[in-house]
């Protein structure tokens, strides 16, 4: 059996390693990319099985851009072909606020499959991550 | 400290002349279209010996010349000397008309003061006194052409069978008090128009300074609470790095961990957590004291959801301490017009303390009903309370009280710092009383917009 193939697209180099070190030990390969530019060049290279991506990078709403660019509804997009590669967003939560942004269709909707909270928790990381693989 | 010449805004003084001579204009208006009846009147009703040809046809002119100057009026540029060339003008046409009307004798040349008074509204007081002086040498001029029979009298009236426009006595002692009344006039209306005018440059200056300083606040404002945003947000961001670095650490991603070793471990992650926390609420109380909410940003929020949202996310810990929750809400409206988000951390806050602070086998109360046309949302427990002296310190940041700290070791004490800045910023009020040991009760007011 191949190994799943996750692509962590977080610009902080201690939150990937923080991630990296349990996927790793439970059998998934890791690639990363340290802003939305390389990540989405990645994403044509390797064709990756989960995207794991951060939300604040160069810019404060880059990884919106990126999932919105992946999930693009064009039909002339050129990620077309990983338009269902699931992806997993690392959010920041701020205080007792909850969830910020919903998955419904609506203002706040954004195109993603699951979130997961920074500080991020192995446990959590990999029961979301197996979740959607 | 203020002189007329510092006019703060000329443009606004200028705004404000164009509008008295729109208002004069109008005036005007009035004026020829009643000279025009009292002459028809006069003449024909009265029968009194009036040259009403010529009357008419000057009331015709002034007619004319103001639907010019209505017309020019936009496209003026220099407005003070519209007014002046305005006035002058009709004091021209005034002493034609009074020519007409009998010289000296007309009762028209009362109308001498209205026109003082007209100028000391429209211009500055130098100006007002050269019109004045202006008008005094038209009327000297046309008594004495007349007295001299260089203009022909036009005698008018039967109550003067005698004509007196030769009558050098009656002239002096006529002109001498038309002088004298037109001088005080104009003494008395731009005395009076002046201090006004003073005044009302006082209080745009003043109108001036307040918005200046206002703004200029509201920026200092802004510029802080940016500021703490961006310094939180900074802190926040290593700090996440580290706590989860620990977190793979600790679960052994990193290699074999001794006991000992993860005990240290823990320790750093509690502290680390706690940093983390007061971060978040440092964030949320900028959050909170940053300016009002703009309406775009307001949506209606359902009380009953966010009071079950944040009952939910205290759940496990009112669990474990076996503590109940009872949820009234007898309103007939249950929502408001708020971020979203605010109320969520209005509540959740306020309810996770009643756990915190709870005893095993507690109950919490939460109620909301509508009292004079404003939410009241009531938050009671049966916990530990707070005591008398602590009471108006628990909303002052980073403060403790006592017993709070004997029960819960770790806290940033900007919990109700958070909730009272919220409350405030929607024009709401926040309180609370207590029994000591006995359970506390907060009471929330929020206008429903």
């Amino acid at each position: 059996m191949t190994r799943k193939k996750i692509l962590i697209i977080d610009d902080d180099p201690d939150i990937v390693e923080a991630m990296r070190m349990p996927l790793e030990a439970n059998s998934y390969a890791v690639t990363t990319a340290k802003n939305g530019k390389e990540g989405l060049q990645k994403v044509k290279e390797e064709a990756p099985d989960l995207i794991i991506l951060d939300v604040m990078m160069d810019t404060d709403t880059e990884g919106f851009h990126v999932a919105y660019t992946l999930r693009s509804e064009d039909a002339d997009s050129e990620y077309k072909k990983y338009k269902n590669i699931p992806i997993l967003m690392i959010t920041a939560i701020s205080g007792k606020k909850g969830m910020k942004f919903l998955m419904e269709k609506d203002m706040e909707y954004l195109p993603v499959d699951d979130f997961i909270e920074k500080p991020v928790k192995p446990k959590d990381l990999i029961e979301k991550v197996a979740k959607l693989l | 400290m203020f002189s007329y010449s510092t006019i703060p805004e000329k443009s606004s003084v200028e705004k404000e002349l164009a509008e008295r001579i729109s208002w004069f204009i109008a005036l005007r208006w009035i004026i020829v279209f009643g000279i025009s009846l009292v002459s028809l009147f006069a003449r024909f009703i009265m029968g009194i010996k009036l040259p009403i040809t010529k009357l008419l046809i000057i009331c015709l002119c002034v007619l004319l010349l103001n639907g010019i100057y209505s017309g020019v009026q936009k496209r003026i540029k220099s407005i003070e000397l519209f007014a002046n060339v305005q006035i002058s003008v009709d004091w021209i046409i005034l002493i034609f008309l009074i020519h007409y009307t009998g010289g000296i004798e007309s009762p028209m040349i009362f109308y001498f003061i209205f026109h003082v008074i007209i100028s000391a509204v429209l211009l500055r007081r130098k100006e007002c006194y050269l019109q004045t002086t202006f008008s005094v040498l038209l009327i000297c001029g046309l008594s004495v052409l007349e007295y001299a029979e260089i203009v022909p009298h036009v005698q008018i009236c039967e109550l003067f069978p005698m004509p007196v426009y030769n009558n050098g006595v009656l002239i002096i002692s006529v002109l001498f008090f038309t002088v004298t009344t037109l001088y005080v006039s104009c003494y008395l209306a731009t005395s009076i128009t002046h201090h006004l005018r003073k005044r009302e440059n006082e209080i745009l200056i003043l109108k001036n300074t307040v918005t200046d300083a206002y703004e200029k606040l509201q920026a200092i404002d802004k510029e802080k609470n940016e500021f703490t945003f961006k310094v939180t947000h900074e802190l926040r961001s290593p700090l996440s790095a580290v706590y989860s670095l620990l977190k793979s650490i600790e679960e052994g991603y990193a290699g074999e961990v001794s006991q000992k070793a993860r005990d240290l471990i823990v320790r750093s992650e509690k502290r680390i957590r706690f940093l983390l926390t007061l971060v978040n609420d440092l964030l949320d109380l900028v959050a909170g004291r940053s300016e009002k909410p703009r309406e775009g940003e307001k949506k209606q929020i359902d009380i009953n959801d966010v009071v079950k949202r944040s009952v939910l996310l205290v759940e496990e810990k009112a669990k474990l301490k076996d503590v109940k929750f009872v949820i009234n809400s007898t309103g007939t409206v249950s929502y408001l017009f708020m971020v979203p988000d605010d109320l969520d951390i209005i509540l959740s806050n306020l309810i996770d303390n009643s756990v915190k602070y709870s005893y095993k086998g507690g109950t919490i109360t939460i109620t909301n009903k509508i009292v004079n046309k404003e939410i009241m949302i009531e938050i009671s427990d049966t916990g530990i309370g707070i005591h008398e002296d602590d009471l108006d310190k628990i909303f002052n940041e980073f403060y403790r009280a006592e017993n709070a700290r004997t029960v819960e070791y770790e806290g940033t004490g900007l919990g109700l710092s958070i909730v009272r800045a919220l409350v405030k910023k929607y024009g709401g009020n926040i309180s609370v009383t207590s029994v000591f040991g006995k359970g506390a009760t907060f009471v929330i007011l929020l206008p429903v917009g």
